[in-house]
């Protein structure tokens, strides 16, 4: 499935941050302060540069095979053995994206709306998607530029708790306080997850693929870091690891002359960032399952899996369910993210060298 | 086509969420904590909440109960209203002062653990008890929640800084270097007056300053930017005169030695004279000068005063725990008795005092 018209440089990178962008920045100065623990944000740009390292591996794979795409570069293999792999990914990715979905609908209702049943938010929530994964790549990058300017103004909203924030809070201490640096550093990296789905369309990037995607997750790491920082200012240490989410609650102090209560508000636009992370990571799984099977049409690809993702996400009842599944479920797109790119990468070179020794001869 | 159903179906979705009818709602807008004789249960909770009579004037219902907990209370308040309960437009939570003193901590978190209670809620103290500060039924003054709400916005804006919403509370509470403070109010004379500031003991009130005790902690605590000052001082040999200024507090810095058992704060007034009834000429350099001196004399004196009664009651609502935080490793501030070591320091107000002018009169 390749496209003729080509995304600019600006369009990919806002493509990545919307799709990292997604449910985990609500409670990542928590997860951030458990991890790190005091001044935890300055791990925040620890993880932001190993994500970096990933993008440049996905960039090799990209410069070595000459502007492949990832499809091109697998065909060399018969279908019958890139079958389990790419079912495997496309099945990991799409159920990131729907319980990705599906914990924003959840926190949705327990913070705002207790009566209103899951079914219509799903409803809601999946027309949208599927109004967009059914176009090609180049579509819904536009459709994201929209988006952007429709929810970026929400970081300017940092603003409002600059008076009472405090250095003096922030503590001298670097790293202090009970820390699980792995198994949280790990979570903290899952909310930056996203990234990966450019080796499906690095290709497609007009030009200066490299620094698009960096600036793509600099836009993501920065927004990340402006909240975990201005939250651990703003909250005491002690209060942070009690809040569930602190995000809503820096959100909710935010006070308007006329209006009273407006999270409700701001907190609902965060969910076009939330669904744009599921759009991407559903058309990522409809690419893939598109190459194993060439001869299914697209469109009732794309049905299939609306109806597939529709029914799964009612397999969780309850949000502790759908954060425990989470978990699982990141880990393995973690491996997806590093893996594929050096799997690409052997690949190609491997073809390289096999194509080199004939012309010896 | 596809486009029309999708709308279509967008559009339809939205009426099927739940219908809330304004009329019929108790939108809560205050609640009372006090604790009861009773052992089974303890909590006195009193809610009110805006009602529309019959006859279409603007009123408002009081409901007390007993309960086990804060929730437990509110449940049983659904049994005494024909309206749905509803807790989003809290704005003020009053807690009576024997409740405050066994500690405030699990009604807190009742409150903050409540997603539909926004947190921004004030919180306050009653000097007797909150139901008694809800029930007064002050003549045309409408609702009390919205009464003291309108108070504390004020005195915050006064630069009283006691505005102490559920977050700010938490937050000093939570950090190990500071106490939280909340403003006190009492019924007198069939009004809602302010009467003072309860310092607290991590989450247990410890004792209640009087506003005229009180307004030197003011000018401590860091958020302070300018306030009015009013001070009967002893200008020699004629004796007492009374002296008002309009200040603005220019710098405010506190500094602990390195040795940690010796703390300053140092503050910068700039005040313009509103009211002097003395007989010297204010607006005489060297009178003022002397003005100046006596009233940075007595700033420092009364300052270490309160100080010096902070630190024998073991409370800290000014932080200077967390400047001694910030002068050691964190293993050492761990190990230290953080209270005890506060009570040993020695703690000195360095003020400064300069008249910027003695008004538009000579």
């Amino acid at each position: 499935m390749s496209t003729k018209e080509q995304l600019s440089p600006f369009q990919a990178s806002i493509l990545i941050y919307l799709i990292q962008s997604g449910v985990t920045l609500f409670s990542l100065p928590r997860l951030v302060a458990e991890a790190f623990g005091t001044n935890g944000w300055i791990g925040l740009i620890i993880i932001s540069i190993i994500v970096n390292l990933n993008l440049v591996l996905i960039w090799l794979v990209f410069k070595l095979s000459k502007g492949k795409s990832m499809f091109e570069i697998i065909a060399i293999f018969p279908k019958w053995l890139t079958l389990p792999f790419c079912s495997f990914i496309a099945i990991i990715w799409m159920l990131l994206g729907v319980f990705v979905m599906v914990k924003f609908s959840m926190i949705l209702k327990m913070l705002f709306y207790q009566n209103v049943s899951l079914f219509y938010f799903f409803s809601m929530g999946y027309i949208l998607t599927y109004l967009l994964v059914k176009k090609d790549l180049y579509q819904i990058a536009k459709a994201t530029v929209v988006l952007f300017y429709f929810t970026v103004w929400t970081v300017f909203l940092l603003a409002f708790h600059l008076p009472e924030f405090s250095f003096l809070r922030l503590t001298p201490f670097i790293f202090k306080g009970d820390t699980d640096m792995l198994n949280g550093g790990m979570s903290i990296f899952t909310a930056l997850l996203g990234y990966e789905l450019s080796i499906l369309f690095i290709h497609m990037i007009e030009r200066k693929q490299l620094k698009s995607l960096i600036a793509g997750n600099s836009i993501t790491s920065l927004i990340y870091f402006g909240v975990t920082f201005v939250s651990f200012g703003f909250f005491s240490f002690e209060q942070l690891l009690k809040e569930m989410y602190p995000v809503v609650t820096l959100l909710g102090y935010i006070s308007f002359p006329v209006l009273e209560r407006v999270e409700n508000f701001t907190f609902s636009v965060f969910g076009l960032k939330v669904l744009m992370t599921t759009v991407m990571y559903l058309w990522g799984a409809k690419e893939l399952l598109q190459y194993q099977f060439i001869r299914v049409k697209s469109n009732l690809l794309v049905i299939g899996i609306m109806i597939v993702v529709f029914m799964a996400s009612f397999i969780p009842k309850v949000l502790k369910d759908v954060e425990e599944w989470l978990t699982y479920i990141t880990y393995a797109a973690s491996a997806i993210a590093f893996l594929v790119p050096i799997f690409l990468l052997l690949t190609v070179l491997l073809t390289k060298i096999m194509n080199r020794n004939p012309a010896n001869e | 086509m596809n486009k029309l159903f999708g709308i279509l179906i967008i559009i339809l979705l939205t009426g099927c969420a739940e219908q809330r009818i304004i009329d019929d709602l108790a939108l809560m807008n205050a609640v009372g904590f006090d604790l009861t004789e009773n052992e089974s249960n303890p909590l006195k909770y009193t809610a009110t909440f805006p009602i529309i009579t019959k006859d279409g004037n603007y009123d408002r219902k009081t409901i007390i109960v007993d309960g086990k907990s804060s929730k437990d209370a509110r449940e049983k308040v659904r049994f005494k209203t024909n309206f749905k309960l509803e807790s989003g437009q809290l704005r003020v939570s009053l807690f009576g002062q024997k409740l405050a003193k066994q500690g405030m901590l699990p009604y807190l978190n009742s409150l903050v653990r409540d997603s539909s209670i926004g947190t921004r809620l004030k919180l306050a103290l009653a000097e007797d008890e909150a139901s008694e500060v809800l029930l007064l039924q002050i003549k045309n003054e409408g609702q009390n929640a919205t009464y003291l709400e309108q108070f504390l916005t004020k005195l915050n804006r006064e630069n009283f800084r006691v505005n102490y919403n559920i977050y700010q509370f938490l937050r000093d509470y939570y950090d190990d270097g500071i106490d939280p403070i909340l403003p006190v109010f009492k019924v007198e004379k069939n009004n809602i007056a302010f009467n003072g500031i309860g310092l607290f003991h991590e989450d247990k009130l410890v004792e209640i300053l009087k506003p005229s005790e009180a307004r030197y902690l003011y000018l401590f605590r860091e958020e302070m930017q300018k306030g009015v000052f009013v001070e009967q001082i002893d200008v020699g040999e004629e004796g007492m005169a009374s002296i008002m200024l309009n200040y603005e507090l220019n710098n405010h810095r506190i500094e602990v030695h390195t040795t940690r058992k010796k703390a300053s704060i140092y503050i910068e007034l700039i005040g313009d004279v509103v009211e002097y009834t003395g007989k010297e000429d204010v607006s005489d350099p060297k009178i003022q000068k002397k003005i100046e001196k006596i009233i940075t004399k007595k700033i420092n004196q009364e300052g270490k005063e309160l100080i010096l009664k902070l630190q024998k009651l073991q409370v800290d609502p000014l932080g200077i725990n967390r400047y001694v935080r910030n002068k050691m490793t964190y293993k050492e501030w761990k190990a230290l008795n953080q209270y005890q070591a506060y009570q040993d320091m020695n703690i000195n107000v360095e003020a400064n005092v300069i008249l910027n002018s003695s008004g538009k009169w000579k």
